[in-house]
């Protein structure tokens, strides 16, 4: 009854993939389907919903697309990550990225310096942040904006959106410029040797060359930087919690606030779907566009 | 490589089994009981009282310290509570938040307990009321402290500017008084809090102040459903939008966020505005000597008015049940939990609480301890409970706090009119929390 | 013609000078936006009168650091957020290992379908999952809790118990959702890892007779090394940096690690000390920077298929 041996090596294969299946089925899978399901309920922390919560059809869908703090919450979450992720870290990725594959001094340096913020932890991020954005005379950024003459100001507040953006354009310089680094490199540099004797400008070059050969990077840079943009809650949480007045309520935070201080499940969970719905979609695209091979 | 998890386990294991160990051992195994306070002024009465409650009941308590922030507070305690872990013995913030966690099952019914405790005679009926479940009438929680709010005005500057200080007894009179402050002062004459930034306190420091001016008129009806479509709600809209369209309310301030900050602590103490609604604990933490922007001479400076009614009844004040202790119905030891629950209502731990607080005792009894005169001026708001006014409200509160905060926003950015803030109102209700939660026209 | 060179290489010069000042000039401004911030934590930790503001220390001091082993918190902090996640990663390890081995070698109907899935998982925003993953923590909590009340009547045990396996506020949980939340990455990096090493290796070993066991340490484990630093990494580093789970899945003073301790420290407003948290930001955010340094150089080949970690 000795089973062949190629069964057996399947039946390892698959012994080998359950531990990773388990875990991220029950913590991954399941939970953003199971979402589906408690968007469709009143389900909450707190009142008779909580002992027993019920079925309540597609009401929390109706109460969110009327909601004008659910549209903000939108709004909010495409500024951050077209203000952040697609122009921020891009252009100062790229700015910087450019400037290092020169031969300069100091090289490694620079490269170190501007690496350090990818690899704060969000609280620590948060705790860094507060103390440029402090109010009054002795902030940070308040000492570094009387140098040109600019009143003290009080930046979560008055800039609350912006100034989030700062934040994270911060943190994710050094991820774009990693990626687009080795982007650069793998242009060939016999081509910028043609371009130069053919009498190209730098300009010239830059935009007929570079740009044009660095977009399968460029584009999977967006890909990837949308994504993870989408998903930030920690730094956003630490720094200003979605407020003031809802001005920094991305998705993320916008779904905790639901869940965790109005304590709607329910309604937490309708949104959480619509968040699902939009990542998939993206992912979706990526796999057809750059057809990515498995 | 399981040889060192297990390893690391058993430190693990080592590690949180210490203090029982320590704890086991000096007490002769005392029972533990854990409790949860926040806020520094809150924790220093605990502590100061924790010997004292130990050797009374024969129990060593372990007092956690929650997040300061309200919301804070709150989210962590309602996790808590949802997964188990919670502490035995813990407060209710406000009356209001009752009846949402007795109704998801997560506090003890205290009824039997309290009907055998002496202390409950004490108690206002007002009080006792708000102790309970609105959908089952049980008690839930052991009174401790009570805020009493009412107007606060500038007694000094309208003396100055020679406008009547005597109490305005109806809401036409008050709104009489405010345009006689601003044609002759200038200045903004009134604050009711409004508005989404203001959150929950948009109804709890303004609109209920209104709604509580008619008093035949209560929040539930007999079915504990929510009367929002009926007169009272609408005029109180209307008042807001008078208080709107004369510009007799600042209104700026309140789309900033923190929108408390300016009208409350700058502009009030400045005298750019001269009455606000507040509570007792204003005189001390708002205004008071040792606060940021403290008010010279505030026992003159600053007077208090009744609330007046809209309908000829007397004025009024407001009364909440705050920081109401409850017991954590997966205690392991409900019992003893409990006691500790009743003993924390007792008018020591109330004096203590009230003063660090600046907050009255629950208690009508606790004028007779000997520590009563040292509540000073807040003395004279603890002789106004037996007749103040309070409204119920019943499992959904947040949804009605939150429909009033954008209805009043609406109001003062003048995108609706009274009638159409009610509805935005009654909408948003039944939108969260069902239709069958709203009473419609009857 | 000497002339018209020397003109040429001078215009040429001083244009790659100006390119020159330009490029210092840009990574000069693009470095100070990336550490201007960190001025105040770093100073702010050895000085005794630290506050939220940025200012030069008067004197020196390593107080703030002997506070951490005087107080108990920051202690503890440390120690949880070492082993939950110093735990979680090597799961993270183990089960990777296998599962990107077995991705990499089986030629099974499951395994594109399983690739493809496995990027979609990757794109899940964790904040997406809150609340269902939440029941289900719930879920499996009760579960766990009404077992310990059935093996021990002591309270003590009990709570001890409860704190090890619970899944919401407990030891086992916090590991497991962090271990989970990994996985998808460190599988996928796993599998391009074995991918790159020939079949016929094993095979050879296998001729030589070789066990299977022998075969995986002698062979395999050593040759996949950069791939388990490159997975093991940046586990470590995003669990480690992860704000949200501990967020959700902890709230007894016991079980705090870092990120929510500091972070419940810094919102009692009326008593923040600044020295203490510095101090414990710069440890909290130590390992990460190592931890990023060995891990740069892995980071563009992690995402070539899918997503950044």
């Amino acid at each position: 009854m000795a089973m062949s041996f190629e069964r057996k090596r399947q039946l390892g294969y698959r012994m080998m993939m359950a531990p990773a299946l388990i875990l991220m089925g029950a913590f991954i899978v399941f939970p953003a389907f199971y979402a589906f399901s408690l968007s469709l309920t009143n389900d909450a922390l707190l009142g008779f919903a909580a002992k027993e919560s019920s079925f309540v059809g597609l009401r929390n869908f109706s109460r969110l697309f009327s909601d004008p703090l659910f549209w903000n919450s939108l709004k909010v979450t495409l500024i951050f990550v077209i203000g952040s992720a697609v122009i921020g870290q891009f252009v100062l990725g790229f700015a910087a990225a450019v400037c290092l594959q020169r031969e300069i001094k100091y090289k490694s340096i620079f490269n170190a310096i501007i690496c350090l913020p990818n690899a704060v932890p969000e609280m620590v991020v948060g705790f860094l942040w507060i103390s440029m954005y402090a109010s009054g005379d002795y902030g940070t950024l308040n000492r570094i904006v009387a140098w040109f003459g600019v009143d003290p100001q009080q930046w979560l507040y008055t800039f609350p959106l912006f100034s989030i953006i700062i934040v994270n354009t911060w943190r994710g310089i050094a991820f774009s410029m990693i990626l687009l680094t080795s982007g650069l490199a793998s242009i060939p540099k016999d081509i910028y040797e043609a371009a130069r004797v053919d009498g190209a400008t730098d300009k010239q070059i830059f935009m007929r060359i570079t740009l044009p050969m660095m977009m399968p990077t460029i584009f999977l840079y967006m890909f990837v930087s949308t994504v993870t943009t989408f998903a930030i809650f920690g730094l956003v949480y630490t720094l200003s919690r979605g407020g003031p007045a809802n001005s920094t309520e991305i998705l993320g935070i916008y779904i905790y606030n639901q869940s965790f201080t109005s304590f709607q499940l329910g309604y937490g969970a309708a949104v959480a779907v619509v968040s699902l719905v939009v990542s998939m979609l993206i992912g979706f695209l990526y796999v057809r566009a750059l057809k990515v091979e498995v | 490589m399981f040889k060192y998890v297990y390893s690391l386990l058993a430190v693990v294991a080592l590690n949180a089994s210490v203090p029982a160990n320590v704890l086991a051992q000096d007490l002769a195994k005392k029972s533990t009981l854990v409790i949860a306070e926040h806020r520094a002024a809150r924790l220093e009465a605990l502590y100061s009282l924790q010997d004292k409650l130990e050797q009374q009941l024969g129990v060593q308590l372990k007092i956690v310290e929650y997040p300061a922030p309200a919301q804070d507070y709150f989210t962590k305690l309602v996790t808590e509570l949802r997964a188990g872990n919670a502490p035995d013995v813990f407060t209710i913030p406000r009356d209001l938040q009752l009846d949402d966690l007795a109704a998801a099952g997560y506090l003890v019914d205290l009824s039997g307990a309290m009907e055998n405790w002496d202390g409950y005679q004490h108690l206002p009926e007002l009080i006792k009321l708000l102790s309970k479940g609105s959908f089952d009438g049980h008690n839930y929680a052991v009174p401790s402290i009570v805020a009493v709010e009412q107007l606060y005005y500038r007694h000094d500057l309208l003396e100055q500017a020679g406008i009547s200080t005597a109490q305005p007894t109806s809401w036409d009179d008050l709104l009489n008084r405010a345009r006689q402050i601003k044609h002759v002062t200038g200045q903004f004459p009134l604050l009711f809090p409004a508005g989404l930034t203001w959150g929950m306190g948009s109804y709890t420091e303004g609109y209920r102040y209104l709604l509580a001016g008619f008093a035949d008129y209560q929040l539930l009806d007999q079915q504990g459903r929510y009367r929002l479509g009926e007169k009272a709600p609408l005029e109180a809209f209307k008042f807001y939008q008078t208080l709107v369209d004369e510009q007799l309310m600042p209104i700026k301030p309140l789309l900033n966020p923190e929108p408390w900050v300016i009208p409350k602590y700058e502009m009030f103490p400045k005298g750019q505005l001269m009455i606000t609604t507040c509570g007792t604990w204003c005189r001390v933490f708002d205004w008071g000597e040792n606060s940021r922007n403290p008010i010279a001479n505030i026992e003159q400076a600053v007077g208090t008015w009744k609330i007046p009614s809209a309908d000829g009844s007397d004025p009024f004040v407001l009364a909440s049940m705050v920081y109401a202790w409850a017991v954590n119905a997966k205690s392991r030891q409900a019992d003893l939990a409990i006691k500790l629950a009743l003993a924390l209502g007792d008018n020591d731990v109330a004096i203590t609480y009230a003063q660090k607080l600046g907050n009255v005792p629950a208690r009508l009894d606790a004028e007779l301890h000997p520590d009563y005169a040292s509540l000073g001026i807040l003395a004279q708001a603890h002789k106004l409970l037996p007749r103040a006014r309070a409204l119920r409200t019943t499992v959904g509160s947040n949804a009605v706090m939150a429909g009033v905060a954008r209805a009043t926003e609406a109001v003062i950015i003048g995108r609706e009119d009274a009638a159409g803030a009610q509805q935005l109102l009654e909408d948003y209700v039944s939108s969260v929390l069902g239709d069958e939660a709203v009473s419609r026209n009857q | 013609m000497s002339l018209e060179t020397n003109v040429v290489t001078q215009r040429y010069s001083s244009a790659e000078q100006a390119t020159n000042r330009k490029t210092y000039f840009t990574l000069i401004l693009i470095s100070l936006y990336c550490i201007v911030p960190f001025f105040w934590v770093l100073l702010a930790a050895f000085d005794p009168k630290a506050s939220q503001f940025l200012r030069l220390p008067d004197e020196i001091t390593f107080g703030h650091f002997w506070n951490l082993f005087a107080n108990e918190n920051g202690l503890r902090w440390i120690f949880n957020s070492v082993l939950i996640i110093g735990i979680a990663t090597l799961l993270t390890l183990v089960f990777a290992g296998f599962g990107g081995y077995a991705l990499s070698r089986t030629q099974a109907w499951w395994k594109r379908p399983l690739l493809y899935a496995i990027i979609l998982v990757r794109i899940v925003p964790p904040p997406a999952l809150i609340v269902p993953v939440y029941k289900v923590m719930l879920a499996l909590n009760d579960m766990v809790n009404s077992a310990i009340l059935n093996i021990t009547d002591d309270i003590e045990t009990q709570v001890m118990l409860s704190r090890m396996f619970s899944f919401v506020d407990g030891y086992l949980g916090l590991i497991l959702i962090h271990t989970a939340m990994q996985l998808p990455l460190a599988i996928w990096i796993m599998k391009t890892f074995f991918d790159a090493i020939p079949k016929d290796y094993e095979e050879a070993a296998a001729l030589d007779g070789a066990s299977q066991m022998q075969t995986v340490r002698r062979v395999l484990i050593p040759l996949a090394l950069p791939g388990f630093a490159a997975a093991g990494l940046f586990a470590f580093i995003n669990a480690w940096g992860d704000f949200l789970m501990p967020l959700m899945f902890t709230s007894s003073p016991e079980l705090q690690t870092l990120p929510l301790g500091m972070f419940r420290a810094f919102l009692r407003v009326d008593a923040i000390d600044y020295g203490f948290l510095t101090a414990l930001a710069v440890i909290y955010t130590l390992p990460a920077v190592i931890a990023f340094s060995f891990a740069r150089k892995f980071l563009t080949q992690t995402f070539s298929g899918g997503v950044k970690g």
